[in-house]
């Protein structure tokens, strides 16, 4: 199928590769159609966006939490677990949306609120975590200068 | 807006399955305690008003990418 984005033009899509969030993403309750795409073709950077189907514009920023933050640790409860019809971890993938004004240094992402998507089923919902150490607005950046820091 | 005055261990029932108990009265809070269905999302509204803010910043015309492309893993 083919889809209009702002950012990339015309898209030439897999209908396969739709992700559906049942319940739309915060903000953007109407959207429930998604397509995932890498940031970087040869899949080097650990940066996605998830560009809607149905309004052009809305292009979501998502990294890979794991890749900035080691220690990220995701509980999903059963509820969650039965809304994505999750059989197997491995089938999970969990992106965090990232902001900047400004300054990339500045950059944070929302480790409060990870989008996880079900792989094998292309369903995907925004969950909120109870952890109350998982910030909204967790700088991406600065939190690796101080692991160095510590390391030194 | 329904308005309806509810005293310590009391609780209001909605829709049959939820129930809303205030649990304790302190100063100007007051804790509240939900039973519900598992597949009842429950947050406070703050919380969930942050994180609308922050997709809507996280969309990506907002954003200098040009500089976060340029970065490996």
């Amino acid at each position: 199928m083919k889809i209009q984005t702002t950012r990339f033009g015309e898209l030439e899509i897999a209908d396969s590769s739709v992700i559906t969030f049942n319940k739309g993403i915060p903000g953007f309750e109407e959207s429930k159609k998604y397509v995932l795409i890498p940031a970087d073709d040869k899949g080097e950077t650990p940066f996605f966006f998830l560009q809607s189907i149905d309004r052009e514009e809305v292009n979501f920023f998502l990294v890979d939490p794991f890749s900035f933050f080691k220690e990220y640790d995701i509980k999903l409860q059963d509820q969650m677990v039965e809304k994505l019809e999750l059989e197997s971890p491995s089938d999970a993938i969990v992106l965090t949306t990232v902001t900047a004004k400004g300054e990339i240094k500045d950059a944070t992402t929302n480790l409060k609120a990870p989008l996880i998507i079900n792989s094998n089923r292309q369903l995907g919902m925004q969950i909120v975590l109870d952890n109350k150490d998982y910030m909204i607005k967790q700088p991406l950046f600065q939190h690796s200068e101080k692991a160095v820091a510590r390391q030194v | 807006m329904l308005v309806l005055g509810r005293k310590k261990g009391e609780s209001i029932i909605i829709d049959d399955d939820i129930e809303i108990i205030v649990t304790a009265i302190e100063g100007d809070t007051i804790k509240l305690g939900f039973k519900a269905p598992k597949h009842i999302t429950i947050h406070r509204k703050e919380i969930y008003l942050e994180i609308q803010e922050e997709n809507r910043l996280a969309t990506s015309n907002v954003i200098n990418l040009s500089d976060f492309l340029n970065m490996k893993k």
